[in-house]
């Protein structure tokens, strides 16, 4: 179950080379800061901060990535509490309660509560990484051609239905996403759609697209919006009141650790990751609650339960990341990016050959996850600044930092002029609802899905039943594909025979 | 009623917006076929494509709907029921949440990104950068005859001075060494 050789290699590797640990309280700050200012996320700010890896070595770079996703999770519950505002879409059900208590005179002790879950969420997520990555690994290394190409699309329409509001919206995103991920030239040389332009033919730069789409259309549709806070009282940190906020969570382990494994679940699900998990895991616990009329009033319990999930989800999605390597949302792919641009790819082959290297991420991130208990404690005292910084300042300047990163990635106009064209999609996709994940996970995955594809084809004979009829695996990722297209036809079906029972 | 007024452009934004996706794969697509219609080349691109215009013309046929049928609505009670799942909605119009003001805001500013793009080898990365950062200031709204040139001029020294130091790439300055 779990590989000796590769646990000892991890810690040789972890106890060499002191860049990894450099890395890790920068990325848990950038983190913080990002979460707490509303508005920015973890993939934005992982977005900013990719060209920067490309000065670092393999492992540290993921260190830092890794760090800036922690760090964001704990950083989005600060506007939660403080302001009413989620940070990040994973902190939605941390408003319901968190606010509540800031306004009633305890956000310390919410505080404490959102800190010491997320830090101890976090652990138990890369807890059951760390015990089923060598499984998975063992078993995901036999799968063929015509499986990885069923669990591709599989991914990719579980973020396009699940991902937005409107399912033909979202597999349109997905779609174009994929299908702009084929421009260049394929796998069997064939040059298509580049126009002539020279860059084109490798495909369009993947990083400075995804800054476009992830970093600059957000802060375009951040125009009008300030956030700024005028309110002064209520806004210092108290620390007795925090660690009494902590205590609350340690008094109740099992409400915490049945939130967290909510968290890693459905982190682990493409498309849906910590932005659903969070929310699923308040219903839950609210749900099983001897008082639920105290929800949304306060309760430090509901606190912990979306905390809890939104911080362990992050251990979830990268089991999908790095066992199948789909990524399951933002954050998830810009790590997969960080693997491109150090020539590592992500998925079967790695995990299995590289089992060591997988460990010290995992051992690095238990480091992470209590440096951010640390951390996290010393930024509450600076949090009710940052919560102020007003986004109208933060908007020009964070567009020039995009671009300059695009610049460094390509070293030439390419990723710039990338980054504006995909700045423009993403903002307008954004503003008619579409998805924007869903396109930049079909962007990355487009190759891969060609190539299997034409894979899959040869193999089988141009697309014999018999060969697909002794293969169970892609039967059942066929079957999950074909169900999660149908879902909101099947959601739909359920509701109306939901309602004609309720009809008398 | 001025909601609906609102509305209207919002409609026509996301048709035109289907529209330019359908006329990208088209084109994409007819440029695939014209390169070669081995299998290879066409396995994907070809049927995905097509799902892809499908999808556009059920996106493009219910925003057409729903727009004729609001604007065929003379009061609100022949206004069609709203539909409470956002599932359900065909059109994306209701979900706009910048008003008609930050929308052209950030198009200017939009317009402003892309001549920053294709100007800083012409006029400087320094120069072009204080002005980006300076004019977005302004647009956004933020005042101050001292604030604004001195935060920018920090700005343009401490990241362009940093990129330079940072990145191996020859990056055109004025002012800047």
């Amino acid at each position: 179950m779990i590989d000796g050789q590769a646990v000892l290699g991890a810690t040789a590797m972890l106890s060499s080379d002191i860049d990894i640990w450099l890395m890790i309280v920068p990325g848990l700050l950038i983190g913080l800061t990002a979460g707490a200012i509303a508005g920015l996320s973890n993939s934005m700010a992982m977005a900013i901060c990719l060209p920067l890896t490309l000065y670092m070595d393999f492992l540290p770079a993921v260190m830092f990535l890794t760090a800036i996703f922690t760090g964001s999770g704990f950083g989005g519950a600060i506007t939660s509490i403080l302001m009413g505002i989620p940070g990040t879409t994973s902190a939605v059900a941390t408003t319901f309660d968190g606010y509540p208590m800031a306004r009633a005179g305890r956000h310390n002790e919410a505080l404490g509560v959102a800190l010491l879950s997320s830090t101890i969420a976090t652990l138990y997520g890369y807890v059951v990484l760390f015990l089923l990555v060598g499984p998975l690994g063992a078993w995901v290394i036999r799968l063929a051609a015509a499986e990885m190409l069923l669990v591709a699309l599989w991914g990719l329409s579980m973020i396009a239905v699940l991902g937005g509001n409107n399912a033909i919206k979202g597999l349109l995103a997905g779609g174009f996403g994929l299908l702009l991920g084929t421009i260049g030239m394929n796998t069997s040389g064939y040059i298509r759609g580049t126009m002539d332009i020279p860059f084109l033919l490798d495909g369009i730069p993947l990083v400075p697209a995804m800054m476009g789409m992830f970093a600059a259309s957000q802060l375009l549709a951040l125009v009008g919006t300030r956030f700024l806070v005028t309110e002064e009282e209520n806004r210092r940190a108290d620390y007795r009141k925090i660690m009494a906020g902590c205590m609350e969570v340690l008094r109740r382990p099992v409400a915490h650790f049945k939130g967290s494994m909510l968290g890693v679940f459905i982190g682990a699900i493409p498309g849906v990751g910590s932005s659903v998990g969070n929310l699923v895991s308040y219903a839950e616990m609210k749900r099983n609650d001897d008082d639920p009329d105290s929800y949304g009033k306060g309760n430090p319990k509901g606190v912990m339960a979306a905390e809890s999930a939104n911080s362990s989800s992050e251990g979830g999605s990268m089991v999908t990341m790095l066992a199948l390597g789909i990524p399951g949302g933002g954050g998830t792919a810009m790590l997969l990016a960080a693997f491109t641009m150090h020539n590592v790819t992500g998925g079967p082959q790695f995990i299995n050959d590289n089992m060591d290297i997988v460990y010290t991420i995992i051992f690095g991130n238990f480091v992470q996850a209590a440096l951010l208990l640390v951390l996290g404690l010393g930024f509450l005292a600076v949090a009710g600044n940052i919560v102020r910084i007003p986004v109208t300042i933060l908007i020009p300047a964070v567009l020039v930092l995009a671009v300059l990163g695009s610049f460094a990635i390509t070293g030439d106009k390419a990723g710039p002029i990338t980054l504006f064209v995909f700045a423009a999609l993403g903002w307008v996709m954004k503003r008619y609802d579409y998805p924007v994940a869903a396109t930049v996970i079909g962007l990355l995955l487009g190759r891969m899905v060609e190539s299997e594809l034409i894979r899959t084809w040869q193999v089988s004979g141009g697309m014999e039943l018999a060969y697909f009829a002794e293969r169970p695996v892609a039967i059942t990722f066929a079957v999950l594909l074909v169900l999660s297209l149908m879902q909101p036809l099947i959601k739909r079906r359920l509701k109306q025979r939901r309602l004609s029972r309720a009809e008398p | 009623m001025a909601e609906r007024d609102e509305k209207e452009p919002d409609d026509l934004g996301h048709i035109a917006f289907v529209a330019v996706i359908a006329l990208v794969t088209g084109a994409y697509l007819w440029d695939v076929v014209s390169v070669s219609t081995h299998i290879n080349n066409i396995i994907l691109v070809v049927p995905l494509a097509i799902l892809l215009l499908v999808l556009a013309a059920a996106l493009l046929v219910s925003s057409v709907i729903a727009r004729s049928r609001r604007a065929g609505a003379q009061s609100p009670q022949e206004a069609p029921p709203e539909a409470t799942d956002p599932s359900e909605t065909a059109t994306g119009a209701e979900i706009a949440t910048q008003s008609g003001d930050d929308i052209r805001r950030a198009l200017v500013l939009l317009a402003g990104l892309g001549a920053y793009v294709w100007l800083y080898d012409v006029i400087g990365l320094d120069v072009a950068t204080f002005i980006f950062v300076a004019g977005g200031m302004l647009l956004l709204g933020i005042r101050g005859r001292v604030f604004v040139p001195v935060f920018s001029t920090i700005f343009t020294v401490i990241v362009v001075g940093g990129a330079d130091l940072l990145l191996h790439y020859p990056m055109f300055t004025v002012i800047l060494p």
